[in-house]
C-alpha cells in the first residue's frame, strides 16, 4: 500500500544541517499494523509525518497505492490527507469545540456531507469509540483516554484507508494504553484499515503490531515480523531495547553470577510449541537436566511465545545433540 | 453626605457630563469597530508570516512589524496632530467625534494587531498540525481551528484595546476631539474647575472598570477549560 523509497530529510539548526532520517526504504502492506520504534531523536516523528507530508522529504518518493504523494498538487494533497487520518500524543483537539464538533470538523472540511449526514456520522463514530454520553462536553472535561478516543473518532470520520498514530498512547497510563490499543486493533480488523504507528515503547509493538522497523539516529537498522525482531534482535540498538523491556540480564553477567559449570542455552518457543512440555521431553530423551535461570512466556500480538535461558547440567550427551533435539521440536536454540 | 460635597455636586452641569460621556462612548465604540476590522486581519497576517509559521516570510513580516512598531512608538498626541490632514481628507473635519475616530483607529490598530499576533501564537501548534493532517486548507485552519481556539484570548485583547481607546479618546480632547477629555481640558484644566476635573476622571475610571468587568465576563463565558 505504501512504498517509501530512499526518503531522506534534514533540518537546519543554527546553519548546520542535521539529518533527521536518511535513506529510508520500507514497504507497508495494506491492512497491517506497522510499528516504527526508536528512541527520541531517532527520526520516527519525521518519518511518520512524511507519510502525509506534514514533513516534506528532501529526496525520495512515497508511493501510496502506486501514486507518488510527493508529486501531488495542493488540492490532490488535501484530498489525500482526508483519506489518511492521524492521531497524536497530545490529542490536539480543539478546546473551544465540543466533542461532537471536534469530530464534525473533518467532515465539514471534506464539504461532501449535509448537516443531517454529518450528525449521523458523528453519532456513529461516538458509538464506535464509546463516548455517546460525552457528545456535548468540551475536551477539558475529558480524561486522557477519552480525549484520545475523540482523536480516533475524528481521524476516522472521513473513512480513511490509513491511520497514522504519533505516540498515541505515550501520554496515557498503562490501563488506558491497553484500552486504546485494543480499540486500534479492533478498528484495524473491522475496517481493514492500515495503521502505521510510532512509539518508543516496545510493549506497544508487542501488543498490536504485525511488523516493525527499528530506527536509530535517522537510519532504519532493522525491520521485519515483530516476533522475529523481538525474539532474535540482530542490531545492538534493538537488543538493548528488548533487554530493557523484558528485564533480561545480559547473558554474560547471568552466567557469571551463578558461577555454576555447564553451558547456557537460550530457547525460543513460538506458537503452539509454547504450551508443549518440551524441556521435559528433551531431558528424558537425552538424560540431561536443566536449570532454568530466567524465562518469559507471553504473547506477541496473538502469537504465544516463550523464551528461556537454561543451563545444561552434567551433559551426558554433547551439546550438539541437545541443540538438535530442541530444533526437532521446532524450538530455536542458541548457545550462549 | 456632607454639605460642601453636595454643593459641589449640585453646581456641576450634569447634562454636559452626560453628553460628554455619550460622546466618549461613541468615539470608543466607533473606533473599536474599525480597529477590530483592520487590526484582526493585520494581526493574523503578522502571525502567519512570522518565523516558523505556516506562511513564514521574513521580509513581509519584517516590514509589517516595522510599520506596527513605528505607529506604536509614536506618542498618541503627536499622531493626532500629524494625522490632521488625513482626517480632514477622510471625514471632512478634524474636530468633534468624527474628527477623533480616524486617529484613534490609526493609533489603536497596530496595538490591537500585535495583541492578536501574540494571542494566536499562544494557540497550540498541535492544533494547526492536526487540522493540516485532516486536509484543511490554510483558510480552513485559520477560520475553523485557530480563531475559534483563540476566541477567548481575542476577546481579552479587544477589552484591553477598548480601555486603551478610552484613554486615547480622552487625549483627543487636546485637539478638540470632544467627549470627557475635551470637557476635562476646557473646564477642568483651562478654567481651573477642579470639580469638573474630578468628575470626568471619576467617570473615566468607572467606564474603564465597567469595560474590564464586562470583558472578563465575556472571556469567561467562552473559555472551556
Amino acid at each position: 500500500m505504501i512504498d517509501i523509497e530512499h526518503v531522506s530529510k534534514h533540518y537546519v539548526v543554527d546553519h548546520n544541517a542535521i539529518p533527521a532520517i536518511t535513506d529510508i526504504n520500507l514497504r507497508i502492506e495494506k491492512g497491517e499494523i506497522f510499528g516504527i520504534i526508536g528512541a527520541s531523536g531517532a527520526g520516527k516523528s519525521t518519518l511518520i509525518r512524511t507519510l502525509n507530508l506534514l514533513e516534506r522529504p528532501d529526496s525520495g518518493r512515497i508511493l501510496v497505492d502506486g501514486s507518488d504523494i510527493t508529486a501531488f498538487s495542493k488540492t490532490e494533497l488535501l484530498s489525500y490527507r482526508r483519506k489518511a487520518g492521524m492521531i497524536f500524543q497530545h490529542f490536539n483537539l480543539i478546546g473551544a469545540k465540543t466533542v461532537a464538533d471536534n469530530i464534525r470538523f473533518p467532515l465539514k472540511l471534506a464539504g461532501e456531507y449535509s448537516a443531517v449526514e454529518m450528525d449521523a456520522r458523528v453519532s456513529e463514530l461516538l458509538e464506535l469509540v464509546e463516548l455517546v454520553e460525552h457528545r456535548d462536553k468540551y475536551p477539558a472535561q475529558l480524561s486522557g483516554g477519552q480525549k484520545q478516543r475523540v482523536g480516533i473518532a475524528r481521524a476516522l470520520a472521513n473513512h480513511p484507508k490509513l491511520l497514522l498514530c504519533d505516540e498515541a498512547t505515550s501520554a496515557l497510563d498503562p490501563q488506558t494504553t491497553q484500552a486504546i490499543l485494543r480499540l486500534l486493533r479492533d478498528i484495524n480488523q473491522r475496517f481493514g484499515l492500515t495503521i502505521v504507528l510510532i512509539t518508543h515503547e516496545i510493549d506497544v509493538i508487542r501488543a498490536i503490531c504485525d511488523r516493525v522497523a527499528v530506527l536509530d539516529k535517522g537510519l532504519m537498522v532493522e525491520h521485519g515480523q515483530v516476533a522475529e525482531i523481538l525474539l532474535h534482535p540482530k542490531h545492538a540498538v534493538t537488543r538493548a531495547m528488548v533487554r530493557e523491556s523484558s528485564h533480561h540480564e545480559d547473558s554474560a553477567t547471568l552466567g557469571a553470577s551463578f558461577g555454576l559449570p555447564g553451558p547456557l542455552l537460550r530457547l525460543t518457543f513460538l506458537g503452539a510449541a509454547t504450551y508443549q512440555p518440551v524441556l521435559e521431553r528433551v531431558a528424558t530423551a537425552l538424560e540431561v537436566s536443566f536449570n532454568i535461570l530466567e524465562g518469559v512466556i507471553g504473547r506477541i500480538k496473538d502469537t504465544p511465545y516463550g523464551q528461556l535461558t537454561v543451563q545444561v547440567i552434567d551433559p551426558k550427551s554433547d551439546l550438539a545433540r541437545v541443540e538438535a533435539a530442541f530444533e526437532q521440536q521446532s524450538i530455536h536454540c542458541e548457545v550462549l | 453626605m456632607s454639605q460642601p460635597l453636595l454643593d459641589i455636586l449640585l453646581a456641576i452641569d450634569w447634562s454636559d457630563i452626560g453628553l460628554a460621556t455619550l460622546e466618549t462612548l461613541t468615539m470608543v465604540g466607533g473606533s473599536l469597530v474599525f480597529t477590530v476590522i483592520f487590526g484582526l486581519p493585520l494581526g493574523v497576517l503578522l502571525f502567519l508570516t512570522g518565523p516558523r509559521q505556516p506562511l513564514a516570510h521574513a521580509r513581509l513580516y519584517g516590514f509589517l512589524s516595522l510599520l506596527v512598531n513605528l505607529l506604536r512608538s509614536m506618542p498618541f498626541v503627536i499622531l493626532l496632530i500629524l494625522l490632521i490632514p488625513f482626517t480632514v481628507a477622510l471625514v471632512g473635519t478634524s474636530i468633534g467625534v468624527p474628527g477623533a475616530i480616524p486617529p484613534l483607529v490609526v493609533g489603536a490598530t497596530p496595538f490591537f494587531a500585535r495583541l492578536v499576533e501574540n494571542v494566536l501564537r499562544e494557540v497550540d501548534r498541535g492544533i494547526i498540525e492536526a487540522s493540516q493532517s485532516m486536509g484543511a486548507s490554510l483558510s480552513q485552519t485559520i477560520f475553523g481551528a485557530v480563531l475559534p481556539e483563540a476566541f477567548p484570548g481575542l476577546l481579552a485583547a479587544v477589552t484591553v484595546t477598548a480601555i486603551t481607546l478610552v484613554s486615547y479618546a480622552a487625549m483627543s480632547g487636546v485637539i478638540g476631539g470632544g467627549g470627557l477629555g475635551d470637557l476635562a481640558i476646557r473646564f477642568g484644566y483651562q478654567r481651573f474647575q477642579t470639580d469638573v476635573m474630578v468628575v470626568t476622571v471619576t467617570t473615566l475610571l468607572v467606564l474603564v472598570q465597567l469595560l474590564q468587568v464586562f470583558g472578563d465576563r465575556l472571556v469567561h463565558r467562552f473559555t472551556h477549560n
